[in-house]
């Protein structure tokens, strides 16, 4: 027997999946040949290797169990446990989103698509979790396929959401619109 | 593109024995959603375990463990055969995990030198070192496991794939090969081929 062949059926043994007949052919070969008992040692070694120092990190199933089940209950909370560096990434990327299609939806709205708009908007800044608007205010409008923002007076907070927004967090997001009013605290616009 | 889910596979849960999981999920599609929680609690620990080693990143894992209860969820009533839950949930933890690791190749050339990931202290106190107070083992624990993680590294993505889901997480044969998409007896050629490869890489530590 070629010594490729029989090294996959020691291997295939050391596994517990050749079937009887095959094992008992091998065992017989294994009796006789010490060359083939070193092969067969040498492949349980390595799983006994495998076996004890691959270990995963300790997870606090407790905590993640209660997180998928929450995200269940309220699809529309982000309750992903991630990394903080991830987290950020992901509330960056969403934030970079955004910025791009109020700016999208202003240029639409200058056009005059569908509404016009009582003041300009621009841009200025934003966090993870707040744009803000430059400009006196933005009126309810909407651009078809493009956002929609909706502005809830008195307090000059505009529920804003996009397609894009929505596939990371179907909550959508709030964006401050500056009105001579100070913007409101980030972490009074994250509840849900 | 994700790969149908089979149901066929089943898993090999390390749990405590309770309602079968046709039961769960009878009752959860009747709105009970404790039977639901229970099913997470059941299956939890290995689809993290599965992710990872498909991932080599805990958070990675994590993020697909969730999203892929979360995807079992909505499409429980779509399940035909709810005795192979286990299966099935693996199945969509593991393709999750596949699409994710593609995802992050395209967004980084960078190599996967974190596949074991980095354990934290309680992995190291009790994983690496094992649980002899002996310091001097302790190390030499840890060093072949070092050791072990950068040969793994050197292995071809099927045959290491083979190996941690087989060898290690201990799935059916038959499970690991509709995973890896290939056949029993590829999988049992990439768990020879690689093993073989491990024992040139460490021969001098075994």
């Amino acid at each position: 027997m070629e010594e490729t062949q029989l090294e996959f059926l020691i291997s295939q043994y050391a596994d517990g999946t050749l079937d009887a007949e095959q094992a008992a052919a091998l065992e017989a070969v294994l009796r006789a040949d010490p060359v083939a008992r070193a092969m067969l040692a040498e492949h349980r070694r390595v799983n006994v290797l495998l076996a004890s120092h691959t270990p995963v990190p300790v997870v606090k199933f407790e905590r993640l169990g209660k997180a998928i089940s929450d995200r269940i209950d309220r699809p529309d909370a982000d309750q992903t446990i991630v990394a903080p560096q991830f987290a950020y990434a992901r509330w960056f990327g969403a934030a970079a989103m955004i910025a791009a299609s109020v700016v999208i939806g202003l240029m639409i709205f200058r056009s005059g698509p569908t509404s016009e708009p009582q003041g300009d908007g621009l841009v200025v800044g934003g966090g993870p979790r707040v744009i803000e608007v430059a400009g006196p205010s933005v009126e309810t409008a909407q651009a078809p396929a493009v956002a929609l923002v909706t502005l809830d007076a008195p307090t000059n907070v505009a529920l804003f959401t996009s397609l894009s927004w929505q596939e990371l967090s179907p909550a959508g997001a709030r964006i401050v619109v500056s009105a001579g009013e100070p913007p409101l605290a980030p972490d009074a616009l994250s509840g849900h | 593109m994700e790969r149908p889910v089979n149901e066929s596979a089943q898993p090999q849960p390390s749990q405590p024995a309770g309602p079968p999981d046709a039961d769960r999920i009878a009752r959860t599609l009747a709105g009970d959603r404790r039977a639901f929680d229970e099913l997470i609690e059941k299956y939890q620990r290995q689809a993290v375990a599965v992710s990872y080693r498909l991932l080599g990143n805990i958070n990675d894992a994590l993020e697909v463990t969730q999203e892929a209860f979360l995807k079992a969820y909505r499409s429980l009533a779509s399940l035909q055969n709810p005795a192979a839950f286990g299966g099935w949930l693996l199945r969509i933890v593991s393709n999750l995990s596949l699409n994710f690791r593609r995802g992050r190749k395209l967004r980084s050339q960078l190599p996967l030198d974190d596949l074991l990931g980095p354990q934290n202290e309680s992995a190291v106190s009790t994983g690496w070192g094992g649980t002899s107070n002996d310091p001097t083992r302790a190390i030499e624990g840890r060093e072949l496991g070092d050791r072990l993680k950068q040969a793994l590294t050197q292995l071809p993505e099927k045959q290491r794939d083979a190996i941690l889901l087989f060898t290690v997480e201990q799935l059916p044969q038959r499970q690991v090969a509709e995973i890896l998409d290939c056949s029993v007896e590829a999988v049992k050629w990439h768990v020879f081929q690689g093993r073989k490869k491990l024992k040139e890489l460490l021969k001098d530590v075994m």
